[in-house]
């Protein structure tokens, strides 16, 4: 500005007297202790411990359909990716969820698509889909040796079919990225179960003796390989998981807060059967329903499987129609991003 | 190594500084050589944040507020900031900003800030000083690009943190300066 302009000039006593007020005013001692002491605590919401003590208080308070409804393990196939109410609104559990939740937008947008949270997620599939296949194989086991209607088994020889599916699918990608070692297993796995629904799908063949020990074999030798081939592609998820926890090694509060949150799930993933960890991360990874993205820079964020709604506040108009683009609608209000329609990678490690 | 949790890299276009306003929250506490860095920085420019805030329209409790909020995210993020004094400006604007969009709880005068003491009365405060009034009667463009010109800086600056056009920050100033200058004549020589 020019200082001999007559109205800079004025400009500038009346800026000083305001900043002369301000010099008078402000106590910046108290100011600089109050951010050194600040600036000690971490910029998370809380460490671990308070997450912990958050989820089971509102397991305590508010039982989950999952706590109250035991888990149907001769029923219909488990549920696949991406197959969840998209309206739920139940409270989130599991520590690695409830950790992303407490995260900034900024934050979870930048890990949500980590190649470690895929396979965490991975593996709390694999973990009660293995468990409720192995009890299909079991149960179908004992109708074909106590000769039950033959109409039961073929019913419950598609359900594991079907409940094998995606299981193999989840599975087999995580293998593929180690190198096709546990193919076989996994192959054998599908084509087990595809022999076993055919072999049954002639209810009269079922009564023929050979047929019926067919049939049982079939069944025992599918239960082997789930164990073995669905055991391995876990192996390897947690592979993934823990190596990307010992990268995490420098003891900031973050890292330590998710690797007890991972240590945390992984030693209950394989006994809560009943808590759908899965379901948990997944919404928590994807769910922007009631974010507020303005002032947060998306040109280099992975939006691919992000849930948004009609109370999501988008940086800009322009953004709101490119993911409206890019999204189908799952429910009123409600949209969800499609897979590849991102120009940023879906994996950030 | 730590990429799962690096923060969205934001190197945008016409950025003065990192724009990051929320610092990583992996970052380590600065070195002791650091904090006396930042204790001299702090010392120095509480007050000029203080004054670009009001510039921009908060009351002074909000810009006590923010000015503390934003010095809090600059020492945890300290290593990582190439210029701090562009930076605390564009992360206190940005904050501002979101806290008008968004109505956020304006602050709470029992809970005041520690940069603002409790005995002083800071009841009327924009009214008492008149360059706050004249910015006031601003458009708000124009009442941003005064704010950042006060805070000494520079047409082409100004242009990139507010991603627009130079010519379109000389004409938002040219334009505030007039409408100032129209006020103060307005006034005479009683505001000086």
């Amino acid at each position: 500005m020019n200082d001999l302009d007559p109205t800079d000039r004025r400009l500038a006593d009346l800026r000083t007297a305001m900043t002369d007020h301000l010099d008078a005013l402000l106590d910046a001692d108290a100011g600089l202790r109050d951010v050194l002491i600040e600036a000690r605590h971490t910029g998370l919401n809380g460490d671990l411990d308070n997450t912990l003590d958050v989820a089971a208080g509102l397991r305590a308070i508010v039982p989950t359909a999952e706590h109250r409804v035991p888990v149907e393990r001769a029923g219909p196939a488990t549920a696949a990716p991406r197959q969840d109410d998209p309206a739920d609104a139940s409270p989130i559990e599991g520590a690695v969820a409830s950790f992303l939740m407490s995260l900034d937008t900024p934050t979870l947008l930048a890990i949500r698509r980590d190649r470690a949270l895929d396979a965490l997620a991975a593996v709390f599939f694999l973990v009660p889909a293995s468990a409720r296949s192995g009890d299909l194989v079991r149960t179908l086991d004992h109708d074909l040796g106590a000769d039950s209607a033959p109409g039961r088994a073929l019913n419950r020889a598609l359900a594991l079919e079907l409940a094998i599916e995606p299981a193999y699918g989840l599975a087999f990608d995580l293998d593929l990225d180690h190198g096709r070692l546990h193919a076989f297993d996994l192959n054998r796995v599908r084509d087990l179960a595809r022999d076993l629904a055919r072999n049954v799908d002639y209810p009269s063949a079922l009564h023929h003796p050979r047929a019926l020990e067919n049939a049982r074999s079939l069944a025992r030798d599918l239960n082997h390989a789930i164990d073995r081939a669905l055991n391995l592609a876990i192996d390897r998820a947690l592979n993934l998981v823990l190596n990307r926890v010992r990268d995490l090694g420098h003891a900031d509060d973050l890292d330590r807060v998710l690797t007890l949150a991972l240590d945390h799930d992984l030693g209950i993933a394989g006994h809560a059967r009943d808590l759908d960890l899965f379901r948990h991360l997944d919404r928590a990874r994807d769910d922007f329903t009631t974010a507020d993205l303005r002032g947060v820079d998306l040109t280099r964020i992975s939006l691919d499987g992000l849930r948004w709604s009609d109370a999501t506040t988008w940086p800009s108009e322009d953004s709101k129609n490119q993911a409206l683009l890019d999204s189908t609608e799952i429910g009123p209000g409600l949209y969800e991003i499609r897979r590849g329609t991102t120009n940023a990678p879906a994996h950030t490690s | 190594m730590n990429d799962l949790l690096e923060p969205p890299p934001d190197d945008g276009p016409g950025r003065v500084a990192p724009a990051i306003d929320q610092p990583s929250p992996e970052a380590p506490a600065p070195p002791a050589a650091d904090v006396a860095a930042f204790t001299a920085f702090y010392r120095g420019e509480i007050r000029a944040l203080v004054a670009f805030l009001l510039y921009l329209g908060a009351s002074l409790p909000d810009a006590a507020d923010l000015a503390q909020e934003t010095m809090i995210d600059a020492y945890r993020g300290w290593a990582a900031i190439a210029h701090p004094r562009a930076w605390t400006r564009s992360v206190a604007s940005r904050k501002y900003g979101r806290r008008v969009a968004s109505a956020e709880a304006p602050v709470d005068l029992v809970e005041e800030s520690p940069l603002l003491p409790a005995h002083h009365d800071v009841t009327d405060w924009d009214q008492r000083h008149h360059i706050l009034q004249l910015l006031a009667g601003l458009p708000w463009r124009q009442r941003q690009v005064m704010a950042w010109t006060f805070d000494g800086h520079r047409p082409h600056e100004i242009a990139a943190e507010l991603n627009i056009t130079p010519q379109a920050v000389r004409s938002s100033l040219k334009l505030a300066r007039r409408a100032l200058a129209a006020q103060l004549d307005q006034a005479g020589d009683d505001l000086r």
